[in-house]
């Protein structure tokens, strides 16, 4: 349960990362319009509090959103390092590469 | 956004953050490595067994006491469990007649049970205590300096925190953004990341940490509602009634029967065991919950009668507010939080420990491109640098030392405790002092380098000098192997910023900035 639900929450910061101008561009090669990108956002909204339940499901209503609280934090530090550190990625940055 | 209002708030951040960062870092230090108290406090004491079997443990503790301490007015004792070195039991002798109450040093009065149920001679040392204690309370110093001074500082972290937020608020929209390389664009990349990754965190751990605080820093509400502040102790940390001796000598009933009683009773594992006037006919026993089993530092407790075994009190439920600032405190300690959790509220101190050092030097990192002659910095700049390499270097590679120190110091040495730390202080000395007479960038990589070299070998040396090494806890004891897992990792880690550090190659500076790139520079980044 305590990985389903850090799944999702990564799951949401992928979705967040990937709303975002520079990342959209890096992984499908084109800028997002505006309502993909608002539907991305909407959809990582949802798998951030699509998280809660298994949270909730494995630790009980008191530690359930402590855990939460800190999945979700690692999850961002996950998606994070990756976008960041992945090789061959992370140093390209299309913002850079504007005049 | 108003812009003069995010350009105060930015100016309130610079300051804020750099007055009171250099504390703040020790603090953050300090508390991320208490979280680990306890896999500490059994690191720390290499010789000693795992406790398998609690209750024969407490068993032992009563018959020591029993043995050694059977007049005294009160008996302490900790419950063992897998996660402390051993029973921890301490006795309060019985006030002599005519004698004035002399507080004896607490020392004459303690033994450590062991895993066997028998008394044992362990390295002295403080453990993970002293990092919990000097979170809070630092050291060579009063108590309550100490904490006012943490307190101001903590504070000043939750303005810097929320003037962060206003000044930076394009953080959460560039979240994703890392520019490697790219001189002070990355530091404040990086700034920005670990604050905002940890931000659920930063933000409840410095307004919890205010709130176990706030009885010193906002006394007012209590003093206005309590003349006498004993009757606010008993409100909140309500007693049993105290019982008379009554001379009459009576055996004390079996304490693991109480134990195993008050964990049925209470439905969660017990903490401490507080026997008074044991031997008499009035003996009373007072069992408290474990605080690692629930949210709230309150912990519910049963009173028994020490001859009969029979329960004669429990206290009451507390009230909102003690259980609201019980949870906060809870929170803030992460005492109930099991493997996963801790090692998450780990991870989570070290994003800010990183978020005070790197919000340190990226004061000077901003200011040297803006110095009139690089190559001779006012005395503030030069001041804040040495500052950021005593503190951020220096104290990290004294805890490293403070770590051999109870490894290396000879077990029957005089006050073997306080060399332990003293070793700490004066490698921090040593490096302050390395910090004021050479070069910043040459100090920093020696003293990443120091540390990392020092905290790498260590678990090396573990594996021949104690019985403890990696092969042997790995799998079998997850705290101890965890402990040496993290300090190899962290060794590994100060190494290679040390390796950075000394191959960094500063940029050429652009002795006069064009006017467009300065422009674009400040569209980029309107506020610090």
């Amino acid at each position: 349960m305590t990985i389903l639900a850090l799944l999702l929450a990564s799951a949401a910061f992928t979705l967040f990362a990937l709303a975002t101008q520079d990342l959209h561009q890096r992984f499908f090669r084109t800028r997002p319009v505006r309502r993909r990108q608002r539907r991305l956002r909407l959809a990582a909204w949802a798998a951030l509090l699509l998280a809660l339940l298994p949270s909730f499901a494995a630790k009980g209503p008191v530690f359930g959103p402590i855990w939460w609280a800190g999945l979700v934090m690692l999850a961002a530090a996950l998606v994070f390092l990756t976008v960041n550190f992945w090789p061959g990625h992370g140093i390209r940055s299309s913002r850079n590469r504007q005049p | 956004m108003n812009k003069g209002f995010r350009q105060s708030q930015a100016f309130l951040h610079t300051w804020s953050g750099l007055l009171l960062g250099w504390v703040l870092f020790l603090v953050f230090v300090a508390g991320t490595i208490a979280f680990y108290r306890e896999g500490l406090n059994r690191w720390m004491r290499p010789e000693l067994a795992r406790v398998e079997q609690p209750m024969a443990v407490l068993a032992g503790a009563q018959r020591f006491l029993e043995h050694k301490a059977s007049g005294a007015k009160s008996w302490f004792i900790t419950m063992p469990s897998a996660a402390a070195p051993g029973a921890q039991v301490f006795w309060v002798p019985k006030p002599k007649p005519g004698e004035p109450p002399r507080r004896r040093s607490r020392r004459d009065h303690q033994a450590l049970i062991g895993a066997s149920g028998e008394p044992v001679v362990a390295r002295e040392t403080r453990g993970g205590d002293f990092f919990y204690r000097f979170h809070f309370d630092l050291h060579y110093m009063p108590v309550l300096w100490a904490r006012w001074i943490v307190g101001f500082a903590t504070m000043m972290m939750l303005v810097a925190i929320l003037s962060g937020i206003v000044t930076h608020k394009k953080i959460f929209k560039d979240f994703f953004t890392l520019r490697r390389g790219k001189g002070q664009r990355s530091w404040l990349d990086g700034h920005n990341a670990t604050a905002v990754l940890g931000l659920p965190f930063h933000l409840m751990i410095t307004y919890t940490g205010l709130v176990t605080l706030m009885a010193m820093l906002m006394p007012w509400a209590v003093v206005a509602n309590y003349a006498d502040s004993s009757k606010l102790t008993d409100t909140l940390f309500p007693e049993p009634h105290e019982t008379r001796p009554t001379d009459r000598p009576a055996p004390l009933v079996d304490l693991t029967a109480i134990a195993r009683d008050a964990e049925r009773r209470l439905g969660a594992p017990i903490g401490y065991i507080e026997v008074t006037n044991p031997g008499d006919a009035a003996a009373r026993v007072v069992v408290s919950q474990n605080p690692g089993s629930m949210l709230s530092t309150r912990t519910p407790r049963l009173a028994y009668d020490g001859t009969s075994g029979r329960v004669v009190w429990q206290s009451p439920a507390p009230g909102a507010a003690a259980v609201t600032a019980g949870a906060m405190i809870g929170l803030h300690a992460g005492r109930f939080a099991d493997a996963g959790l801790r090692a998450i509220y780990f991870l989570c101190g070290i994003a800010g420990t990183v978020m005070v050092a790197s919000g340190l030097v990226l004061w000077t990192v901003k200011r040297r491109e803006k110095l009139p002659d690089p190559a001779r910095p006012h005395f503030g700049f030069r001041l804040v640098e040495r500052l950021n390499v005593a503190v951020i270097g220096g104290f990290p590679l004294g805890i490293a030392c403070m770590l051999w120190a109870n490894r290396l110091l000879p077990v029957q040495m005089q006050g073997r405790a306080e060399w332990e730390i003293h070793c700490l202080f004066l490698a921090w000395a040593g490096a302050a002092l390395l910090a004021l007479l050479r070069r910043p960038r040459q100090v920093w990589a020696a003293l990443f380098g120091a540390t990392g070299a020092l905290l790498a070998v260590l678990p090396f040396y573990n594996l021949m000098a104690t019985s403890h090494g990696l092969p042997a806890t790995i799998g079998r004891d997850g705290m101890l192997a965890g402990i040496d897992l993290t300090i190899l990792l962290l060794g590994c880690g100060y190494l290679a910023i040390a390796v950075r550090v000394a191959r960094h190659k500063p940029a050429v500076r652009r002795t006069r900035p064009n006017r467009a790139a300065r422009v674009a520079e400040a569209a980029l980044e309107p506020a610090e």
